[in-house]
Formats: C-alpha cells, sequence, structure tokens
C-alpha cells in the first residue's frame, strides 16, 4: 500500500469585504498574516472586496489589519452632524467559511488615538475602524478545525 | 437509455449472510481504514497512480455523502460546476451541465468517473483536465463505477485533481455504502465533520462492516470472476465491451449487462 502523507500546511483563501465613506480622503490598510503584507491599499466608497491566496502551515497565525490615514482632518462639522473618514470591516470568510461571530468574539483593535481623544486601550470584537489602529486576529490552521474548535467552546 | 443495475452474485450475497450469521470483533477505526484504503489501491487491473498525493483519507458513507459533503464544502449548490452528460443526481439539484470548454474559471467541478455513458473515462478527459489547469478549476472525481471497471488509467497527483471519493457498493454492498474520501486538503464539511471530531465511536458498526466485506471480496473480483464470461457474451452478440463488467456497447448505444450475465440474484430483481 501507498502511503499518504498527512499534509502539514494548506492553501486558504481570504476574502475580506470592508466598507469605507470619507468626504476628503479615503482609510487605507495594510494586511498581514504573520507579519507578510498581502494587501496595502486605499479603500474606495462603499464596498471594497480583497481577496487572496496563501500557504498556511499547521501552526497559529496572527492575522493584522492596519487602518491609517485618519486625522483630525477628516472630520468635519455639517448641518449639526459629523461627517468622518470611516473604515469597516464588514465580513471576512476564511476557506469559504463566514467567521461572523468568531471576528466579533475573539479579535481585537488597538487604537491609536489622536491628541485629545482617549478612550479603551484595546478594543475587544471591533470592526469598525473609527480611529487609526491595528486590529488582530489569533488563529490556526488547519482553518477548519480552528473553526470548530470554536465554536463548540474548545478553545 | 439502458437501465443500470449493481451486479451480484451467490458469492457477494453470502458475505452478507456471514456478516449477519457470525460473531464479530470490533476493530478500531484506523485498522479499519487501513484495511479498505490498502483494498482501495490494490487493483491490478487498474492503473491508477498518485496516492501518495492525496494526504487526507477520510470514511465516507459512500459517494452519495462525498457529492453532498463537497457541495456543503464549497458554500452550496452556486459554486460547483458540472459537465454535461454526467450524472443524474446533479440535475437534480439544479445543475445541468457546462459543455468541455466552457467552465467557469476557479469554480470547483464535480464529474463521475468512470462515466456510465461511455463505460470509461470520458473522451474528452484529457480536455478536461488541460482546461481545468488553465482555468485554475479544482477537480473532485466520483468514483463510484471503480470497482467494476478495468484498465482505467488516472493520475492522482495531477495538480487540478483535488478529491475523489471511492465507495465499495457496487460490489453489491448497497447495504453498507461505506467509502473513503482522498483529498489533498480538508475543507469543513460533513465528511471532515465525521472524520477529525466525531470520531469516537462514530460509525463503527458501519466501518467494521465494510472492513469484514472487503476482507472476504478481492478488490478486482467482478472482472477477474466474470472477464470470461463477459467476453463470451460480447463475441456471441457482436456487442464491445467497455471499461465496466456489466457495460457494454450495442449497435453504437451503451447497455447494461447485468441481467445477461446472470449477475441477479432472485431477491435482487
Amino acid at each position: 500500500m501507498i502511503k499518504s502523507i498527512e499534509p502539514t500546511s494548506e492553501i486558504i483563501k481570504f476574502d475580506f469585504l470592508f466598507w469605507s465613506d470619507y468626504w476628503r480622503n479615503p482609510p487605507e490598510i495594510e494586511i498581514s498574516i504573520d507579519g507578510n503584507v498581502y494587501a496595502n491599499q486605499l479603500l474606495n466608497e462603499k464596498y471594497n472586496s480583497i481577496n487572496f491566496i496563501t500557504k498556511l502551515h499547521f501552526t497559529h497565525h496572527i492575522l493584522q489589519i492596519k487602518r491609517t490615514g485618519k486625522t483630525v482632518n477628516e472630520s468635519r462639522l455639517v448641518n449639526g452632524e459629523w461627517e468622518s473618514q470611516t473604515a469597516i470591516l464588514h465580513s471576512l470568510e476564511i476557506d469559504g467559511i463566514n467567521l461572523r461571530n468568531i471576528l466579533w468574539s475573539r479579535s481585537t483593535f488597538t487604537p491609536v488615538y489622536d491628541v485629545g481623544q482617549s478612550g479603551e486601550e484595546v478594543v475587544k470584537g471591533e470592526c469598525n475602524f473609527s480611529y487609526n489602529g491595528t486590529w488582530e486576529l489569533k488563529f490556526d490552521s488547519p482553518v477548519y478545525q480552528f473553526v470548530v474548535d470554536c465554536v463548540r467552546g474548545a478553545k | 437509455m439502458t437501465k443500470w443495475m449493481v451486479p451480484t452474485d451467490k458469492f457477494l450475497n453470502n458475505v452478507k449472510v456471514d456478516w449477519y450469521s457470525q460473531q464479530q470483533q470490533p476493530k478500531d477505526l484506523e485498522y479499519n481504514k487501513n484495511v479498505l484504503n490498502e483494498w482501495f489501491q490494490s487493483s491490478k487491473l487498474n492503473n491508477i497512480t498518485g496516492w501518495e498525493s492525496m494526504g487526507c483519507v477520510d470514511f465516507t458513507m459512500g459517494c452519495t455523502h462525498y457529492i453532498e459533503s463537497f457541495i456543503i464544502g464549497q458554500n452550496g449548490l452556486d459554486n460547483f460546476q458540472v459537465l454535461t452528460d454526467d450524472y443524474a443526481y446533479y440535475s437534480f439539484l439544479g445543475k445541468w451541465g457546462t459543455p468541455t470548454g466552457n467552465l467557469k474559471k476557479g469554480i470547483p467541478l464535480i464529474v463521475t468517473l468512470p462515466n456510465f455513458n461511455w463505460g470509461d473515462l470520458r473522451p474528452d478527459w484529457d480536455d478536461i483536465l488541460a482546461e481545468c489547469e488553465l482555468k485554475e478549476i479544482p477537480i473532485h472525481i466520483d468514483a463510484a463505477w471503480l470497482t467494476l471497471s478495468k484498465d482505467i488509467e488516472l493520475d492522482l497527483s495531477h495538480p487540478s485533481i483535488h478529491s475523489i471519493g471511492m465507495g465499495i457498493s457496487k460490489y453489491a454492498l448497497q447495504w453498507n455504502r461505506v467509502g473513503l474520501r482522498y483529498s489533498k486538503q480538508r475543507k469543513m464539511d460533513s465528511i471532515t465533520i465525521f472524520n477529525k471530531f466525531y470520531i469516537h465511536n462514530c460509525n463503527d458498526n458501519l466501518y467494521d462492516c465494510a472492513r469484514f466485506c472487503i476482507e472476504r471480496i478481492p478488490r478486482d473480483y467482478m472482472w477477474e470472476t466474470y472477464s470470461e464470461l463477459n467476453a463470451n457474451m460480447c463475441n456471441k452478440n457482436n456487442w464491445l465491451q467497455t471499461k465496466l463488467i456489466h457495460g457494454v456497447w450495442d449497435n453504437n448505444k451503451i447497455r447494461c449487462i447485468t441481467r445477461e450475465l446472470g449477475l441477479i440474484l432472485p431477491h435482487t430483481k
């Protein structure tokens, strides 16, 4: 019998859907996994789909989104209402699985506040990037195993 | 269109009788899987290569389970494609088939091999492989009829072939239907769930039974036992052999000859 060798890595597609709004300059995002940058771009108005395929070894990984481009000059008061530059991670599918609750319960956003602003140092589950900062999700490969472990509370 | 009937005989029927009449000893999951894996790979009449490229070997409850699990893994009915002249079950799922040459880039393809319309691989199989490689289309093979075939050549290490499902049911084992899925990468689907998360005591009885049966049935049993009868029937009736033991070309039409081979038992009529 020819022995099959269980794989030690997998090829995974990441599908990000961002939503952005601005009146002056667009927000910029940089997506990386374990420090390797896969996307670095300005967001267009409304929805932005970003996807890439990468090889993941069966171990722990850190997915990061660095959100930049926001200054105090990107916000203005119009007829008593604030208009501001916004970037939102609307959804993330890994290997076709919409992570939904996993994002909301396991990710963190570390804002970089402007002078005069303050807030939580690390915001759990925040996918609405009103400030510059770094969003982070720690996950494992194989991804299917990670997702099931999350759903059944084993992680 | 001919009506396909799974062939059987007294020997195969007695395997079932033995299973129900003898005292059984349970074996562990890995033992059962190894026996099945070895059995599927042991065909001397077919040339299936590249097994080592399929690192993930998982139990299934037959090729229908393989198909349905594949669909779940692709996130539903809208995210896969099939070819024309393929298994009717796909059309029940709303897929009417895309001709070779018109496949959509990047959309996974499920294909039945050997194909019962030709009793062989599809005649355009090499073109399909080339098209899928060019368009980065993952191929998933439903090889339900492989057990009744000979002279099938398939290289599983081809980069476009991502998985293949095989089952034992065509040896008159529809009452068990266990199979294996060989894949290069697992996705989140029901086969993965059954094999990776519900492994303790999950389907032990089913897998023990499958192992019991194939330990008694040689992998190439049908062709080894009935090749001469098949050849004589073809000569006598001016039929052309296909690669399926129970399929022939009769005046350019494919025809099931399970009945003519006498491979129907009274209770299976």
